[in-house]
């Protein structure tokens, strides 16, 4: 494989670049910005000062409380003690990576950084028993260790796996269903503080719900996991017209194991993520740069203010380096744990919806549609993935393959004004919102999205939680408004 | 090549884990709080392209205590630059943060 002369990250560099030459040409001297920076919003949504009680806050920072009890529990008898002693609205956090108020309460916070690591493994049968806060940094390095891996996973590695089972977190590829598929059994303590194992076998009406519960049935300590074994992994990043690959997408999709792409507003152009299991001699080519889409910022910021045609300049600036590395990709080959993950250290905010796969394509373009028509103020690139169907109660995959399209906004930006114009796009497409993404709709429209179970969950729901102690606002306004 | 990516990597925890229970480095830091440490902390301050002070690098880290231990609580906390809020620890409270910024320092600040 030969080293190309150019990668995506020099084309970012590059628009970086000639920015500047528009800069020099005396255009970013008008005040009146209308780009992406235009609504900043501080990192952080509460101060804080030494001595006084310490906020949780979310990762994205648009999510906080003030627990007055915060538990860390190491084992089943403390997580299971740690809901039957606890005051109030009882919420259990991983890594804060949600986006949605998931987790907010004032009363008592159950906190998994400490369920952490490996309680067992089968190495005939590919599986493992891990502690349910173990992150999946930790997991794919636990899992090497016993010859084992997860046979995907999402393209960042923060979250823990009682996190990503919650709220079905997944990642792509028309193969693979999310993360709560890959669950043989859980150990959970119930809101009543009473320890049930449960699998397929046993208790399964209460997996079905635990599989994907946004944490309302209790909280899971251990997880058992049917895993591959352990396997290598080539990801070859490339630059695509978009419609090409639109036009190419199932073939896509079919022919890789894993396939996802990155639509840049106000371009034609997409960058496109095809990942196979690894072959002899593949080698890394560049790497990851994870500040690029700031630079995508500082592009789209120095020249979408000018009136009538900021967007038109900003579309030619991207599209001129694209063509040039229209034909170079960069490649990223190892254990497959190294190359799912990206670093991720750019704050954004994210609002993500599945629509039946067969709709993809068309939703997709109507988006990027009007964003070019209402001139949005988003520069971010918009994330497309296919996860396979599954018959979890409340996965946003059950019963249908799915499109996964994601929409970002940077953290000190205020996002709602392009999200809710974006979101009514979604519904004319029957999307289900991801449960720990940012989403509006309320517990009568996401009932009819679920025709099937949604009333299966709720029994099983309330006869764990008869009182509602694992509500918080945001799971009363999804669950029973 | 592969397999020595794989042991490199095995090697850093296996060396985080040994540092910080050594005798040196483990004074103050309890085995609660190396857990933390190592489900958390260790994910961004051990990898040098996401531009984190590194752990244990003192330069790096005199230039960061030079606010005062008070500001960069504040900013560990509340997220600072590409640090998320409260560095993904949730059961972390003030001591531990303060525990955590002192043992990956390798000094000791000042308020």
């Amino acid at each position: 494989m030969n080293t190309p002369k150019n990668t995506r990250r020099d084309f970012l560099r590059k628009s970086a670049t000639l920015t500047a030459g528009v800069g020099a040409a005396g255009l970013t001297t008008v005040s009146g910005l209308t780009g992406c920076s235009s609504a900043s919003e501080p990192q952080s949504p509460v101060a804080f000062e030494p001595g006084k009680p310490v906020p949780w806050i979310n990762w994205a920072g648009n999510e906080y409380c003030y627990p007055s009890q915060r538990l860390a529990p190491t084992n089943d008898e403390q997580v299971a003690e740690a809901l039957k002693q606890a005051k109030g609205v009882v919420r259990a956090v991983g890594s804060s990576h949600s986006f949605s108020p998931v987790v907010p309460t004032d009363d008592t916070l159950v906190t998994t950084d400490l369920l952490s690591g490996l309680v067992s493994h089968d190495a005939e049968l590919n599986q493992a028993e891990v502690w349910a806060g173990t992150r999946l940094h930790d997991l794919g390095l636990i899992l090497a260790g016993v010859g084992q891996a997860l046979p995907n996973m999402p393209d960042m590695d923060y979250p823990s796996i009682g996190g990503c089972i919650a709220n079905s977190v997944h990642a792509t590829g028309t193969q693979f269903g999310s993360m709560s598929t890959y669950v043989l059994g859980m150990t959970l303590a119930t809101p009543s503080g009473d320890i049930i194992e449960c699998s397929a076998e046993s208790n399964p009406e209460i997996f079905q719900a635990a599989r994907t519960s946004i944490g309302s049935v209790g909280i899971a300590s251990r997880i058992k996991l049917q895993n591959h074994a352990s396997f290598n992994l080539t990801e070859v990043n490339g630059v695509e017209r978009a419609e090409d690959v639109l036009d190419d997408l199932d073939h896509r999709f079919e022919s890789n194991r894993h396939f996802e792409m990155y639509f840049l507003p106000y371009s034609d152009w997409s960058l496109t993520v095809a990942t196979n299991e690894a072959q002899p001699g593949d080698k890394n080519v560049g790497e990851d740069d994870p500040h690029a889409v700031n630079i995508l910022r500082k592009v789209f910021d120095a020249v979408s203010w000018v009136p009538g045609v900021g967007e038109d300049i900003y579309q030619r600036l991207i599209e001129m380096e694209l063509k040039k590395s229209a034909a170079i990709n960069t490649v990223r080959t190892g254990p497959s744990y190294q190359v799912f993950p990206h670093d991720r250290i750019v704050r954004f905010r994210e609002m993500e919806y599945t629509v039946p796969v067969e709709a993809g394509p068309a939703c997709i373009r109507e988006i990027m549609q009007t964003i070019r028509q209402k001139k949005l103020p988003v520069c971010f690139p918009l994330e497309y993935r296919h996860v396979k169907a599954d018959d979890i109660w409340l996965s946003m995959f059950e019963g249908r393959d799915g499109a996964a399209i994601s929409v970002h906004q940077f953290g000190d930006i205020d996002y709602k004004a392009v999200f809710a114009e974006i979101e009514p796009i979604f519904w004319k497409y029957e999307g289900r919102p991801h449960w720990g993404k940012i989403h509006t709709l309320d517990a009568k429209r996401l009932a009819a999205l679920y025709p099937r179970h949604w009333q299966d969950f709720h029994e099983v729901r309330r006869s764990l939680d008869p009182s509602g102690k694992m509500l918080n606002q945001h799971l009363k306004h999804i669950f029973l408004s | 090549m592969k397999h020595l990516r794989v042991l490199v990597i095995l090697l850093q925890v296996l060396a985080i884990t040994t540092i910080f229970t050594s005798a040196s480095w483990a004074q103050g830091l309890t085995a609660r709080q190396t857990t933390l440490m190592v489900n958390n902390c260790v994910q961004c301050h051990t990898k040098p392209i996401l531009g984190a002070p590194l752990i244990g690098d003192q330069k790096a880290w005199t230039k960061v205590l030079k606010k005062g231990e008070d500001t960069v609580l504040k900013n560990v906390v509340q997220g600072f630059g590409s640090m998320p809020p409260l560095g993904y620890c949730s059961t972390c409270d003030e001591a531990d943060f303060r525990a955590l910024i002192q043992t990956m320092s390798g000094l000791t600040a000042t308020p």
